[in-house]
């Protein structure tokens, strides 16, 4: 069991460092515009899709094709901006709910008719390729991959935030945007860079699973569930609680699979979910 | 310097302000008094281009900027600091006071920005590191004019700065308001019914149900009412 421990913690910080990327942008862009994003896991989805569409057109390995990948991904997130909220950003939260949920069907049904039903996976050259340290504790490398990567661009985006001139206007305008104008700070530019840079995070967490996800259109609607449990976790549109709900509930998720089989183990962290509210309804972070 | 002439409007159909018109030179320090939902901040609101009037012209230095955005007008350097302070709460002192001037204008000129508000409001160098909404009242208070000093105004629009303050906390704001006009900032301030008020300004404009009632020399308004002869529209304002 202690052999495969950090195994299993590397798995764990890998799955959760995913769900951090995807919830922390989707947090993030709730707290410029006051929306939830509920598109943001299938662009997750779609993402992939396009991974495996770049390996089967030009044989790209998944990180290579993070080159197309991210920057199709932000034009997705401005095009989503300008159409979808821009011009809606004052209406109410369930007319944009039903706008999002349109859209997220669009999305599942245009990649279901293009791709249909059968599940794709891209390959890389590191999949199955595994660090080994000390005599029996192997790590997948494409795991230990997105584990840094995740905690790095985690960190990256605290620091961001905490303490650079554009990270203080994002948190301005999240306090109080018409405050945030007041100050001279270009509102409409934050909220659509904000909400590009969170169409990154999927693009780059989409590329850090690739080479170990099987993809079907179903995908998006999985991670959506799980990611609104962690931006809850977390404390809607906090950042930083978003990356610790995220890599929480990764660990656990993993470690309770591990430990007691997945029959039980998927439902952990729900339960861990359903106590944390009992203890602090407002999340973990305030 | 700030010219509003004849401006009119409201929020949708209803309106709120009918054919005001105030003017403003530099260093100049001017009251707007009138009773809550008189019509003040509606008339801060389009001098800042929160909100368009329907009708009339706001100039500065001669130039029409009727209906410029926010920004444009900071960048100009008309600054509002709003009623009820609306502080970034979550963030320290010092991050307030460092994204009010963020764009480049005030960026260059941060600096003497922060030797200006620490010599008006000292303690909030004491509190830099303190996040905002910790602060007491008063002090909040001090942040937002702070704030929109960090922005470098030529024109500082101050809505109610002291609501809801008490007589020391007021004392104090006031004392730090009536310093910017010899540091070549004019201000407008908004308030209910200041006498305090009317005797750090030059100039009142006294406002009710969106129309211009009253305006001239402070001193000869208050002189006016000692000796009772304000209008009785007017007498309720100033107590």
């Amino acid at each position: 069991m202690f052999s495969i421990l950090p195994q299993i913690l590397v798995t764990g910080i890998a799955v959760g460092g995913i769900y951090a990327l995807v919830a922390s942008g989707l947090t993030v862009a709730y707290a410029v515009t006051r929306h939830i994003n509920l598109m943001q896991a299938h662009f997750l989805m779609l993402s992939l899709y396009l991974v495996v569409l770049f390996q089967s057109i030009w044989g790209l390995d998944p990180y290579v094709s993070a080159l197309l990948v991210v920057p199709i991904l932000f034009g997705f997130g401005l095009l989503v901006f300008l159409t979808f909220m821009r011009g809606m950003l004052e209406t109410n939260v369930m007319t944009m709910f039903q706008l999002f949920i349109g859209g997220l069907m669009v999305i599942e049904n245009a990649v279901l008719m293009v791709f249909s039903t059968t599940p794709r996976q891209a390959e890389s050259v590191i999949t199955m390729q595994r660090i080994v340290l000390g005599n029996n504790i192997m790590l997948p490398l494409d795991q230990v991959i997105a584990c840094l990567a995740s905690v790095g661009i985690g960190v990256g985006g605290y620091f961001l935030l905490k303490s650079t001139e554009f990270g203080r206007c994002v948190r301005a305008v999240s306090n109080d945007a018409e405050a945030a104008s007041l100050m001279g700070i270009k509102v409409a530019r934050v909220q659509w860079m904000v909400f590009g840079f969170s169409f990154v995070l999927i693009a780059i967490a989409a590329v850090l699973i690739a080479p170990s996800q099987w993809v079907n259109p179903n995908l998006g609607g999985q991670y959506m569930i799980f990611t609104f449990i962690v931006i809850t976790l977390g404390g809607f549109g906090n950042f930083v609680g978003a990356l610790l709900a995220g890599f929480l509930l990764g660990i656990l998720q993993t470690v309770c699979t591990a430990i007691i089989g997945t029959t039980i183990g998927l439902a952990i962290p729900y339960l861990f979910f359903v106590a944390v509210f009992l203890w602090r309804p407002r999340g973990l972070v305030e | 310097m700030l010219g509003v002439e004849n401006v009119s409007g409201g929020y949708g159909p209803v309106s709120v302000i009918n054919g005001v018109s105030l003017g403003l030179k530099e260093g100049e320090t001017k009251a707007l008094i009138g009773a809550n939902k008189a019509g003040k901040s509606t008339i801060f609101r389009f001098i800042s281009g929160l909100l368009m009037p329907r009708s009339g012209k706001i100039t500065f230095n001669g130039i029409d900027v009727t209906g410029f955005s926010p920004r444009d007008m900071v960048n100009l350097g008309i600054v509002l600091v709003p009623e009820g302070r609306r502080l970034f709460t979550d963030m320290t002192v010092l991050e307030n006071l460092l994204v009010a001037s963020y764009f480049r204008r005030a960026r260059e000129q941060r600096t003497s920005s922060f030797e200006l508000v620490y010599d008006l409001f000292p303690v909030l160098k004491m509190r830099s590191k303190q996040i905002a909404a910790t602060l007491s009242g008063g002090e909040q208070q001090q942040l937002a004019v702070a704030r929109g000093l960090m922005s470098r105004p030529s024109v500082l629009l101050l809505d109610e700065p002291t609501i809801g303050l008490d007589p020391s906390a007021r004392r104090s704001i006031m004392k730090a308001i009536s310093e910017l006009s010899q540091r070549n900032v004019a201000v407008v301030i908004a308030e209910q019914n200041m006498i305090q008020t009317l005797k750090i300004c030059s100039y009142t404009y006294i406002i009710v149900d969106g129309r211009l009632v009253l305006e001239g020399e402070s001193r000869g308004i208050l002189n006016d009412f000692a000796e009772q002869r304000l209008p009785h529209v007017v007498k309720g304002l100033i107590s």
